[in-house]
């Protein structure tokens, strides 16, 4: 079966994995990231079985839906009862997708990657709190945008090491964080922000929507030149699939045009 | 064997174990390591590392995997609470602020979420597929129970299986856990280690139906919240449940959680209405059943000093007025 097809049905099985018949009426389905799913796959490809690696790839996905949904929270005070039981669930889905991994992965014994997912979990939550309560004297811009950075790799990254990868963490980690940003600045110009994080930005930086997303563009133009030099490294030592890093490079193009046309 | 005593004998361990969860919590990010380290200098009962502790005596509590299962089921259990304290808006506990209203929810939430993720890491270490299923097990029954609890929430047609089942999974099962796993670490048989498992699955419940019953006769200062806030926001729990099979008592429930306005005085002549019922009683009947359950199994255990201590504990359980 062509990989297309496999991570199609991979990304099928998760959206049955992660549905909860409570949670589905409440909140909106969980975004899942098919480029990070795909990644998952074919490094965990590199070690394990086919049939156990779609598993493992599945089980560090609904990790990643767990973050992901926790970085919905947010602190407003609130009244209306609705919005409150969206919140209580905000909470607690998080939590079960959080518990899941756990579940998935010690069914099928891989407890080493239980380690991996719960090292980089820790990372992801101090970076998160890098990025908002950064206790220096002057907001620093570079500095938030590596926490944003680091988080939005700490699972993957963590993963691609522990199963000795590493040529590829560069790789992994611009483009991340290229996609965010992107997704984001696209978000904020449609005015339906996909997370707090241009709001933060805004109002921790005193910016100005337009100066936001030039400053945007500048961290996609960086990141997307950076992620280009490394691509050509990682092809050097890549034994993967040489598919994988032709198609994140499409992707990067095709991100990178569409931010900044629309910018 | 008074209560006192138990934790006097298991006190080198308990420090231990103390030490463990403060050397766990020292976060490389300073408002991580404080939001954690808060929480774990408010105290708290430790019945679970306690539960571990008294298992692990069945058979041999020097293996370095019991202080770890200790360790890391309470920081299972602190993780839930950061998070708790967000899903009921609560500012205090423990008298002392939560972290969410000492900083925010999103605090809350990377905090519950990185304890929660150390304690994985910890148990990781344990080589033995088996008890990472029941570990694993648990942790997703718990946030099942607690999303059950949201989702029950000002449902006054929910039958009495519907409650046993939500406290099973929100606070039963994690007290199961610490016996099953204080014996299946220190190395017990599985026949074993599945008593210990029941033991503690009905003490958990008395537990927990205790707790609902004191949230309805404790005073507000020993509650540290107004008494029958469990009602007030919703929440259906044993008293309420028989409560509400009195008609009178049903229209009363059902008319104050209806209304917007309804005042401190209108909640408390209704909790006092609740408490002069036989819900009370009632309650207390179901729980003291489960505590003779775990009793009998008890006396399907080796007869050593642990079990007495167990017996003690059940006994708390039973009489607990905090």
């Amino acid at each position: 079966m062509p990989i297309e097809q496999e991570v199609d049905r991979l990304y099928e099985q998760l959206q049955d994995e992660l549905n909860h018949p409570y949670i589905r009426r409440v909140l909106p389905h969980p975004a899942v990231d098919k480029d990070k799913l795909l990644i998952y796959y074919l490094l965990f490809r590199t070690k394990v079985g086919d049939r156990d690696a779609g598993i493992c790839a599945k089980s560090v996905m609904i990790a990643e839906v767990g973050l992901t949904t926790h970085e919905w929270m947010t602190n407003d005070t609130l009244t209306d009862n609705s919005a409150i039981r969206r919140r209580q669930l905000t909470a607690l889905s998080g939590d079960f997708y959080s518990a899941m991994y756990y579940y998935s992965l010690a069914r099928c014994g891989q407890i080493d990657i239980v380690r991996w997912v719960a090292q980089a979990i820790q990372q992801f939550n101090i970076e998160k709190c890098r990025l908002y309560y950064n206790g220096g004297p002057e907001p620093d811009w570079d500095q938030a945008v590596q926490a944003l950075s680091a988080s939005e790799s700490a699972l993957i990254v963590r993963i691609a090491a522990g199963l000795e990868q590493d040529h590829w963490i560069p790789v992994i980690h611009h483009y991340f964080l290229v996609k965010r940003i992107v997704q984001e600045r696209l978000g904020c110009m449609q005015k339906k922000a996909l997370t707090n994080i241009c709001k933060f930005f805004e109002t921790h930086f005193k910016l100005k929507s337009e100066q936001l997303g030039r400053r945007m563009d500048h961290v996609i133009l960086d990141a997307a030149a950076e992620f280009e030099k490394s691509a050509g490294q990682t092809a050097e030592s890549c034994t993967m699939p040489g598919k994988l890093l032709d198609y994140l490079r499409k992707q990067m193009r095709m991100y990178c045009s569409y931010a900044l046309e629309e910018g | 064997m008074s209560l006192a005593q138990i934790y006097l004998k298991e006190k080198k361990n308990l420090n231990i174990i103390e030490r463990k969860l403060e050397s766990y919590l020292q976060a490389p990010y300073p408002l991580l390591r404080e939001a954690s380290l808060d929480l774990l200098h408010a105290g708290g009962k430790r019945i679970r590392p306690i539960l571990v502790l008294l298992a692990s005596q069945y058979g041999d509590p020097d293996r370095k995997e019991v202080l770890d299962s200790a360790v890391t089921l309470e920081l299972i259990h602190m993780a839930s609470l950061v998070h708790d304290d967000v899903v009921d808006d609560s500012g205090l506990r423990r008298g002392k602020p939560t972290v969410k209203a000492k900083w925010d929810n999103r605090v809350a939430m990377f905090t519950g979420d990185y304890i929660f993720a150390r304690a994985i890491e910890l148990i990781s270490r344990f080589d033995h597929v088996q008890a990472h299923r029941m570990i694993s097990k648990v942790i997703r029954d718990l946030s099942l129970g607690e999303i059950d609890q949201i989702r029950d929430l000002y449902n006054l047609n929910q039958n009495l299986r519907a409650y046993l089942l939500r406290i099973k999974r929100k606070t039963a099962i994690l007290m199961a856990l610490s016996c099953q796993l204080g014996g299946y670490a220190s190395g017990c048989s599985l026949s074993l280690s599945g008593k210990l498992y029941y033991f503690g699955y009905c003490l958990g419940m008395s537990y927990q139906i205790t707790d609902d019953i004191l949230d309805f006769v404790g005073t507000e200062k020993q509650l540290g919240k107004p008494a029958g806030s469990d009602l007030r926001s919703g929440n259906i729990t044993l008293p309420a449940f028989y409560a509400l099979q009195d008609r009178q008592l049903h229209d009363a429930v059902a008319a104050l959680l209806q209304s917007d306005q309804a005042s401190d005085e209108e909640w408390q002549a209704l909790i006092q209405a609740i408490c002069a019922s036989d819900a009370i009683a009632r309650s207390e009947q179901l729980s003291d059943r489960y505590l003779d359950k775990a009793r009998k199994v008890l006396k399907q255990l080796p007869q050593i000093p642990a079990t007495k201590a167990l017996e003690e504990i059940a006994g708390y359980v039973g009489t607990r007025n905090y």
